[in-house]
Protein backbone atom coordinates (compact mmCIF):
# COMPACT_ATOMS: atom_id res chain seq x y z
CA UNK A 1 0.00 0.00 0.00
CA UNK A 2 2.73 2.40 1.02
CA UNK A 3 4.63 1.80 -2.17
CA UNK A 4 1.48 2.22 -4.19
CA UNK A 5 0.85 5.57 -2.52
CA UNK A 6 4.44 6.66 -3.07
CA UNK A 7 4.11 5.82 -6.73
CA UNK A 8 0.94 7.84 -7.04
CA UNK A 9 2.67 10.69 -5.26
CA UNK A 10 5.37 10.64 -7.91
CA UNK A 11 2.77 11.25 -10.61
CA UNK A 12 0.92 14.04 -8.84
CA UNK A 13 2.89 16.95 -10.35
CA UNK A 14 2.30 15.64 -13.86
CA UNK A 15 -1.38 15.00 -13.16
CA UNK A 16 -1.75 18.56 -11.90
CA UNK A 17 -0.03 19.93 -14.95
CA UNK A 18 -2.24 18.00 -17.32
CA UNK A 19 -5.41 18.83 -15.41
CA UNK A 20 -4.44 22.50 -15.35
CA UNK A 21 -3.85 22.51 -19.09
CA UNK A 22 -7.19 20.83 -19.70
CA UNK A 23 -9.29 22.96 -17.39
CA UNK A 24 -7.28 26.21 -17.42
CA UNK A 25 -8.29 26.69 -13.82
CA UNK A 26 -5.93 25.82 -10.96
CA UNK A 27 -8.54 25.01 -8.31
CA UNK A 28 -10.69 23.05 -10.65
CA UNK A 29 -7.62 21.13 -11.81
CA UNK A 30 -6.63 20.26 -8.25
CA UNK A 31 -10.16 19.09 -7.50
CA UNK A 32 -9.91 16.74 -10.44
CA UNK A 33 -6.54 15.43 -9.32
CA UNK A 34 -7.85 14.89 -5.81
CA UNK A 35 -10.81 12.91 -7.15
CA UNK A 36 -8.45 10.96 -9.35
CA UNK A 37 -6.17 9.98 -6.47
CA UNK A 38 -9.10 9.06 -4.28
CA UNK A 39 -10.58 6.87 -6.96
CA UNK A 40 -7.24 5.19 -7.62
CA UNK A 41 -6.83 4.38 -3.94
CA UNK A 42 -10.38 3.07 -3.58
CA UNK A 43 -10.04 1.02 -6.72
CA UNK A 44 -6.51 -0.13 -6.14
CA UNK A 45 -7.66 -3.72 -6.50
CA UNK A 46 -8.76 -2.98 -10.05
CA UNK A 47 -5.33 -1.91 -11.12
CA UNK A 48 -3.42 -4.73 -12.75
CA UNK A 49 0.24 -4.12 -12.09
CA UNK A 50 0.94 -5.22 -15.64
CA UNK A 51 0.53 -1.71 -17.01
CA UNK A 52 2.25 1.40 -15.77
CA UNK A 53 0.47 3.06 -12.88
CA UNK A 54 0.98 6.48 -14.39
CA UNK A 55 -1.03 5.64 -17.50
CA UNK A 56 -3.83 4.28 -15.36
CA UNK A 57 -3.90 7.48 -13.30
CA UNK A 58 -4.06 9.61 -16.42
CA UNK A 59 -6.88 7.46 -17.73
CA UNK A 60 -8.84 8.01 -14.52
CA UNK A 61 -8.15 11.74 -14.62
CA UNK A 62 -9.24 12.02 -18.20
CA UNK A 63 -12.41 10.08 -17.53
CA UNK A 64 -13.30 12.28 -14.60
CA UNK A 65 -12.72 15.33 -16.73
CA UNK A 66 -14.87 13.98 -19.52
CA UNK A 67 -17.64 13.08 -17.10
CA UNK A 68 -17.62 16.64 -15.91
CA UNK A 69 -17.67 18.01 -19.42
CA UNK A 70 -20.59 15.78 -20.21
CA UNK A 71 -22.65 16.79 -17.23
CA UNK A 72 -21.73 20.46 -17.70
CA UNK A 73 -22.90 20.24 -21.28
CA UNK A 74 -26.12 18.59 -20.21
CA UNK A 75 -26.80 21.34 -17.75
CA UNK A 76 -25.85 23.85 -20.40
CA UNK A 77 -23.34 25.47 -18.13
CA UNK A 78 -20.95 28.07 -19.30
CA UNK A 79 -17.82 28.83 -17.47
CA UNK A 80 -16.86 32.47 -17.29
CA UNK A 81 -13.99 33.22 -19.61
CA UNK A 82 -12.20 35.23 -16.93
CA UNK A 83 -11.85 32.17 -14.74
CA UNK A 84 -10.36 30.17 -17.55
CA UNK A 85 -7.86 32.56 -18.93
CA UNK A 86 -4.87 32.45 -16.72
CA UNK A 87 -2.61 34.96 -18.37
CA UNK A 88 0.93 33.80 -17.98
CA UNK A 89 3.37 36.31 -16.65
CA UNK A 90 5.92 36.08 -19.38
CA UNK A 91 7.56 38.51 -21.69
CA UNK A 92 5.66 39.44 -24.84
CA UNK A 93 6.20 37.20 -27.78
CA UNK A 94 9.46 37.54 -29.58
CA UNK A 95 9.59 37.42 -33.34
CA UNK A 96 9.14 33.89 -34.58
CA UNK A 97 7.45 32.89 -31.35
CA UNK A 98 3.79 32.38 -30.79
CA UNK A 99 2.19 34.84 -28.38
CA UNK A 100 1.22 32.83 -25.35
CA UNK A 101 -2.11 34.48 -24.75
CA UNK A 102 -2.98 33.78 -28.34
CA UNK A 103 -1.98 30.17 -27.90
CA UNK A 104 -4.03 29.90 -24.71
CA UNK A 105 -7.11 31.06 -26.60
CA UNK A 106 -6.37 28.75 -29.49
CA UNK A 107 -6.09 25.75 -27.18
CA UNK A 108 -9.41 26.59 -25.56
CA UNK A 109 -11.01 26.72 -28.96
CA UNK A 110 -9.85 23.22 -29.88
CA UNK A 111 -12.25 20.31 -29.94
CA UNK A 112 -11.92 18.53 -26.58
CA UNK A 113 -10.67 15.27 -28.05
CA UNK A 114 -7.93 17.03 -30.00
CA UNK A 115 -6.88 19.02 -26.95
CA UNK A 116 -6.62 15.88 -24.79
CA UNK A 117 -4.43 14.18 -27.34
CA UNK A 118 -2.16 17.10 -28.11
CA UNK A 119 -1.53 17.92 -24.45
CA UNK A 120 -0.67 14.34 -23.55
CA UNK A 121 1.95 14.25 -26.26
CA UNK A 122 3.33 17.75 -25.98
CA UNK A 123 3.00 18.62 -22.30
CA UNK A 124 3.29 15.18 -20.77
CA UNK A 125 5.84 13.99 -23.29
CA UNK A 126 4.09 10.68 -23.77
CA UNK A 127 4.99 8.66 -26.79
CA UNK A 128 2.21 8.01 -29.23
CA UNK A 129 1.36 4.50 -28.12
CA UNK A 130 1.20 5.56 -24.45
CA UNK A 131 -1.03 8.49 -25.29
CA UNK A 132 -3.31 6.34 -27.45
CA UNK A 133 -3.62 3.88 -24.61
CA UNK A 134 -4.46 6.53 -22.04
CA UNK A 135 -7.16 7.97 -24.27
CA UNK A 136 -8.32 4.52 -25.30
CA UNK A 137 -8.07 4.95 -29.06
CA UNK A 138 -6.04 3.29 -31.81
CA UNK A 139 -2.77 4.88 -32.74
CA UNK A 140 -4.07 6.00 -36.16
CA UNK A 141 -6.88 7.92 -34.49
CA UNK A 142 -4.43 9.57 -32.16
CA UNK A 143 -2.27 10.67 -35.07
CA UNK A 144 -5.17 12.14 -36.96
CA UNK A 145 -6.35 14.05 -33.87
CA UNK A 146 -2.84 15.34 -33.42
CA UNK A 147 -2.73 16.44 -37.03
CA UNK A 148 -6.06 18.22 -36.84
CA UNK A 149 -5.14 19.88 -33.55
CA UNK A 150 -1.94 21.25 -35.02
CA UNK A 151 -3.60 22.47 -38.15
CA UNK A 152 -6.24 24.25 -36.07
CA UNK A 153 -3.63 25.83 -33.85
CA UNK A 154 -1.66 26.96 -36.84
CA UNK A 155 -4.72 28.55 -38.37
CA UNK A 156 -5.46 30.31 -35.09
CA UNK A 157 -1.98 31.49 -34.18
CA UNK A 158 -0.25 32.92 -37.14
CA UNK A 159 -0.97 31.15 -40.35
CA UNK A 160 -0.12 34.43 -42.02
CA UNK A 161 3.22 34.82 -40.38
CA UNK A 162 6.20 33.78 -42.42
CA UNK A 163 7.98 31.22 -40.34
CA UNK A 164 11.69 30.96 -40.29
CA UNK A 165 12.99 27.51 -40.78
CA UNK A 166 15.54 26.83 -38.13
CA UNK A 167 18.19 24.26 -38.60
CA UNK A 168 17.07 21.35 -36.61
CA UNK A 169 19.76 19.26 -35.09
CA UNK B 1 9.74 1.10 -37.48
CA UNK B 2 12.99 -0.07 -39.03
CA UNK B 3 14.91 2.17 -41.36
CA UNK B 4 13.95 -0.02 -44.32
CA UNK B 5 10.25 0.61 -43.67
CA UNK B 6 10.64 4.19 -42.60
CA UNK B 7 8.45 6.35 -44.72
CA UNK B 8 8.28 10.09 -44.53
CA UNK B 9 4.58 10.64 -44.06
CA UNK B 10 2.54 12.87 -41.79
CA UNK B 11 3.10 10.57 -38.82
CA UNK B 12 6.84 10.75 -39.30
CA UNK B 13 6.70 14.54 -39.45
CA UNK B 14 4.76 14.70 -36.19
CA UNK B 15 7.16 12.28 -34.58
CA UNK B 16 9.98 14.50 -35.79
CA UNK B 17 8.39 17.60 -34.27
CA UNK B 18 7.81 15.73 -31.00
CA UNK B 19 11.34 14.40 -30.80
CA UNK B 20 10.18 10.80 -31.04
CA UNK B 21 12.44 9.66 -33.85
CA UNK B 22 15.69 7.78 -33.68
CA UNK B 23 18.82 9.53 -34.95
CA UNK B 24 18.75 7.91 -38.35
CA UNK B 25 15.09 8.65 -38.96
CA UNK B 26 15.56 12.19 -37.76
CA UNK B 27 18.29 12.76 -40.29
CA UNK B 28 16.13 11.33 -43.05
CA UNK B 29 13.37 13.79 -42.16
CA UNK B 30 15.84 16.66 -42.04
CA UNK B 31 17.05 15.83 -45.52
CA UNK B 32 13.47 15.65 -46.72
CA UNK B 33 12.57 18.99 -45.16
CA UNK B 34 15.60 20.67 -46.74
CA UNK B 35 14.04 19.85 -50.11
CA UNK B 36 10.45 20.72 -49.17
CA UNK B 37 10.38 24.23 -47.72
CA UNK B 38 6.60 24.36 -47.37
CA UNK B 39 6.46 21.23 -45.29
CA UNK B 40 9.46 22.49 -43.38
CA UNK B 41 7.61 25.69 -42.54
CA UNK B 42 4.68 23.69 -41.25
CA UNK B 43 6.83 21.45 -39.11
CA UNK B 44 8.68 24.49 -37.77
CA UNK B 45 5.34 25.95 -36.78
CA UNK B 46 4.42 22.76 -34.94
CA UNK B 47 7.63 23.04 -32.98
CA UNK B 48 6.83 26.61 -32.05
CA UNK B 49 3.42 25.42 -30.93
CA UNK B 50 5.12 22.87 -28.70
CA UNK B 51 7.34 25.58 -27.25
CA UNK B 52 4.42 27.87 -26.57
CA UNK B 53 2.42 25.05 -24.97
CA UNK B 54 5.39 24.16 -22.83
CA UNK B 55 5.76 27.76 -21.71
CA UNK B 56 2.09 27.93 -20.84
CA UNK B 57 1.59 24.67 -19.05
CA UNK B 58 4.85 23.06 -18.00
CA UNK B 59 5.43 25.30 -14.93
CA UNK B 60 2.39 23.87 -13.14
CA UNK B 61 4.34 20.69 -12.43
CA UNK B 62 6.95 22.58 -10.45
CA UNK B 63 4.59 24.29 -8.07
CA UNK B 64 4.50 22.93 -4.54
CA UNK B 65 1.80 20.29 -4.26
CA UNK B 66 -0.93 21.23 -1.78
CA UNK B 67 -1.37 18.88 1.17
CA UNK B 68 -4.85 17.89 0.08
CA UNK B 69 -3.30 16.12 -2.92
CA UNK B 70 -1.09 13.88 -0.82
CA UNK B 71 -2.07 10.29 -1.63
CA UNK B 72 -1.07 9.30 1.90
CA UNK B 73 -3.42 11.83 3.40
CA UNK B 74 -6.22 10.86 1.06
CA UNK B 75 -5.72 7.16 1.86
CA UNK B 76 -5.84 8.02 5.53
CA UNK B 77 -9.04 10.01 5.14
CA UNK B 78 -10.63 7.13 3.27
CA UNK B 79 -9.64 4.76 6.04
CA UNK B 80 -11.02 7.06 8.72
CA UNK B 81 -14.24 7.41 6.76
CA UNK B 82 -14.61 3.65 6.61
CA UNK B 83 -13.84 3.22 10.29
CA UNK B 84 -16.35 5.91 11.05
CA UNK B 85 -18.98 4.13 9.00
CA UNK B 86 -18.29 0.87 10.82
CA UNK B 87 -18.40 2.66 14.15
CA UNK B 88 -21.69 4.27 13.24
CA UNK B 89 -23.16 0.90 12.37
CA UNK B 90 -21.83 -0.56 15.60
CA UNK B 91 -23.19 2.37 17.58
CA UNK B 92 -26.58 1.96 15.93
CA UNK B 93 -26.57 -1.73 16.81
CA UNK B 94 -25.76 -0.88 20.40
CA UNK B 95 -28.62 1.59 20.50
CA UNK B 96 -31.01 -1.05 19.27
CA UNK B 97 -29.84 -3.38 21.99
CA UNK B 98 -30.19 -0.61 24.53
CA UNK B 99 -33.68 0.16 23.38
CA UNK B 100 -34.73 -3.42 23.88
CA UNK B 101 -34.24 -3.11 27.59
CA UNK B 102 -30.67 -3.70 28.59
CA UNK B 103 -30.50 0.00 29.30
CA UNK B 104 -28.12 0.80 32.04
CA UNK B 105 -25.51 -1.79 31.17
CA UNK B 106 -25.18 -0.39 27.71
CA UNK B 107 -23.48 2.74 28.98
CA UNK B 108 -20.01 1.34 28.64
CA UNK B 109 -20.55 0.42 25.04
CA UNK B 110 -21.45 3.98 24.24
CA UNK B 111 -18.02 5.23 25.16
CA UNK B 112 -16.29 5.64 21.83
CA UNK B 113 -13.26 3.46 21.55
CA UNK B 114 -10.24 5.40 20.50
CA UNK B 115 -8.16 3.45 18.02
CA UNK B 116 -4.92 2.04 19.40
CA UNK B 117 -2.96 4.00 16.82
CA UNK B 118 -4.55 7.25 17.97
CA UNK B 119 -3.66 6.52 21.57
CA UNK B 120 -0.10 5.68 20.64
CA UNK B 121 0.16 8.87 18.60
CA UNK B 122 -1.19 10.86 21.52
CA UNK B 123 1.36 9.30 23.85
CA UNK B 124 4.14 9.95 21.35
CA UNK B 125 3.19 13.60 20.92
CA UNK B 126 2.89 14.12 24.68
CA UNK B 127 6.28 12.56 25.32
CA UNK B 128 7.79 14.54 22.48
CA UNK B 129 6.50 17.86 23.78
CA UNK B 130 7.61 17.03 27.31
CA UNK B 131 11.19 16.11 26.54
CA UNK B 132 12.30 18.16 23.56
CA UNK B 133 12.23 21.30 25.72
CA UNK B 134 14.91 19.87 28.00
CA UNK B 135 18.35 21.24 27.39
CA UNK B 136 20.58 19.09 29.56
CA UNK B 137 18.29 16.15 30.33
CA UNK B 138 16.62 15.62 27.03
CA UNK B 139 17.53 11.97 27.11
CA UNK B 140 17.92 9.46 29.90
CA UNK B 141 20.76 7.60 28.25
CA UNK B 142 23.08 9.22 25.73
CA UNK B 143 23.56 7.76 22.30
CA UNK B 144 27.13 6.69 22.99
CA UNK B 145 26.29 4.68 26.11
CA UNK B 146 27.12 1.02 25.64
CA UNK B 147 24.18 -1.33 25.20
CA UNK B 148 21.61 1.45 25.04
CA UNK B 149 19.70 -0.20 22.22
CA UNK B 150 20.04 -3.70 23.64
CA UNK B 151 18.62 -2.45 26.91
CA UNK B 152 15.70 -0.69 25.23
CA UNK B 153 15.05 -3.69 22.97
CA UNK B 154 14.87 -5.97 25.98
CA UNK B 155 12.61 -3.67 27.95
CA UNK B 156 10.08 -3.08 25.18
CA UNK B 157 10.43 -6.74 24.17
CA UNK B 158 11.05 -6.14 20.52
CA UNK B 159 14.32 -5.74 18.66
CA UNK B 160 15.11 -2.21 17.63
CA UNK B 161 18.10 -0.31 16.48
CA UNK B 162 18.49 3.45 16.37
CA UNK B 163 17.98 4.28 12.69
CA UNK B 164 20.67 6.44 11.20
CA UNK B 165 19.20 9.71 9.96
CA UNK B 166 22.54 11.35 9.27
CA UNK B 167 21.73 11.62 5.59
CA UNK B 168 18.75 13.79 6.55
CA UNK B 169 20.91 15.91 8.84
CA UNK B 170 19.68 14.43 12.12
CA UNK B 171 22.04 12.98 14.69
CA UNK B 172 20.94 10.42 17.27
CA UNK B 173 21.37 11.92 20.74
CA UNK B 174 19.96 9.18 22.94
CA UNK B 175 16.88 7.57 24.33
CA UNK B 176 14.73 6.82 27.32
CA UNK B 177 12.28 4.26 28.55
CA UNK B 178 8.70 5.44 29.10
CA UNK B 179 5.92 3.68 30.99
CA UNK B 180 3.51 3.89 28.05
CA UNK B 181 -0.16 3.06 28.31
CA UNK B 182 -1.17 2.08 31.86
CA UNK B 183 -4.39 0.29 30.87
CA UNK B 184 -2.64 -2.84 29.71
CA UNK B 185 -4.48 -2.66 26.40
CA UNK B 186 -1.53 -1.32 24.46
CA UNK B 187 2.01 -2.59 24.25
CA UNK B 188 4.12 -1.06 27.02
CA UNK B 189 6.58 0.18 28.00
CA UNK B 190 7.76 2.40 25.17
CA UNK B 191 11.16 3.60 24.04
CA UNK B 192 11.72 7.18 22.97
CA UNK B 193 14.68 7.95 20.73
CA UNK B 194 15.66 11.55 20.17
CA UNK B 195 17.42 13.14 17.22
CA UNK B 196 18.66 16.63 16.62
CA UNK B 197 19.82 18.50 13.54
CA UNK B 198 22.27 21.34 13.06
CA UNK B 199 19.59 23.97 13.61
CA UNK B 200 18.58 22.35 16.92
CA UNK B 201 15.37 20.93 15.60
CA UNK B 202 14.46 17.80 17.50
CA UNK B 203 12.73 14.73 16.34
CA UNK B 204 11.55 11.81 18.46
CA UNK B 205 10.62 8.24 17.71
CA UNK B 206 8.15 6.55 20.04
CA UNK B 207 8.53 2.83 19.71
CA UNK B 208 6.62 -0.06 21.23
CA UNK B 209 6.24 -3.75 20.57
CA UNK B 210 3.63 -4.70 17.97
CA UNK B 211 -0.08 -4.40 18.57
CA UNK B 212 -1.93 -7.70 19.09
CA UNK B 213 -3.27 -7.62 15.53
CA UNK B 214 0.28 -7.45 14.09
CA UNK B 215 -1.13 -5.60 11.11
CA UNK B 216 0.76 -3.19 8.93
CA UNK B 217 -0.70 0.30 9.20
CA UNK B 218 0.19 3.94 8.62
CA UNK B 219 -1.27 7.12 9.89
CA UNK B 220 -0.31 10.71 9.50
CA UNK B 221 -1.53 13.32 11.94
CA UNK B 222 -1.00 16.91 12.86
CA UNK B 223 -1.48 17.36 16.58
CA UNK B 224 -0.70 20.28 18.82
CA UNK B 225 1.30 21.89 16.06
CA UNK B 226 3.58 18.96 15.43
CA UNK B 227 3.46 16.32 12.77
CA UNK B 228 3.22 12.68 13.74
CA UNK B 229 3.76 9.78 11.41
CA UNK B 230 2.69 6.44 12.81
CA UNK B 231 3.62 3.10 11.44
CA UNK B 232 3.00 -0.42 12.68
CA UNK B 233 3.91 -3.86 11.47
CA UNK B 234 4.24 -7.34 12.89
CA UNK B 235 7.21 -6.36 15.06
CA UNK B 236 6.87 -2.76 16.19
CA UNK B 237 4.83 0.39 16.27
CA UNK B 238 6.77 3.56 15.73
CA UNK B 239 5.56 7.15 15.77
CA UNK B 240 7.84 9.83 14.43
CA UNK B 241 7.12 13.22 15.90
CA UNK B 242 8.62 16.53 14.87
CA UNK B 243 7.90 20.09 14.00
CA UNK B 244 8.68 19.56 10.34
CA UNK B 245 6.86 19.75 7.08
CA UNK B 246 4.80 16.78 6.04
CA UNK B 247 7.18 16.09 3.16
CA UNK B 248 10.20 16.12 5.45
CA UNK B 249 8.61 13.85 7.98
CA UNK B 250 7.57 11.43 5.28
CA UNK B 251 11.10 11.33 3.91
CA UNK B 252 12.40 10.67 7.42
CA UNK B 253 9.68 8.11 7.96
CA UNK B 254 10.83 6.13 5.01
CA UNK B 255 14.38 5.98 6.37
CA UNK B 256 13.24 5.11 9.87
CA UNK B 257 10.85 2.40 8.82
CA UNK B 258 13.29 0.79 6.46
CA UNK B 259 15.96 0.59 9.11
CA UNK B 260 13.73 -0.50 11.96
CA UNK B 261 12.26 -3.33 9.92
CA UNK B 262 15.55 -4.41 8.60
CA UNK B 263 16.96 -4.96 12.02
CA UNK B 264 13.78 -6.50 13.28
CA UNK B 265 13.71 -9.02 10.51
CA UNK B 266 17.34 -9.94 10.60
CA UNK B 267 19.17 -11.01 13.67
CA UNK B 268 17.82 -10.30 17.07
CA UNK B 269 18.50 -12.65 19.84
CA UNK B 270 16.66 -11.74 23.03
CA UNK B 271 18.94 -13.99 25.02
CA UNK B 272 22.00 -12.10 23.82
Amino acid sequence: MQQFLDEIEGSVPALRRYARALTRNADHADDLVQDCIERAIRKQALWKPTGPLKAWLFRILLNLYRNELRSARRRGEHVAVETLLVEPSVAPAQPGRIALAEMARAIDALVAEQREALLLVVIEGMNYSEAAEVIGIPMGTLMSRLGRARAALRAATGAGEEPRLRTVK
Amino acid sequence: MTSAQFKIDADALHAFADGQLSGEQRMAVERYLADHPETAAEVAHWRRQNEALGALFAPAAHEPVPARLSPHRIAHDIRIGRQQAIRNIAAAAVLVVLGSGIGWYGRDYMTPTVAASDRLIDAAVTAHSLYIKEKTHAVEVAADAPNLMTWLSNRIATPIDAPSLASEGFAFIGGRLLPGDPSGELPAPAAQLMYENASAQRLTLYITAALPDHKEAWQFETRDGVEAYYWANATVTCTIVGDLSEAEIRALGKKVFEQLTWRAESSWNPAG
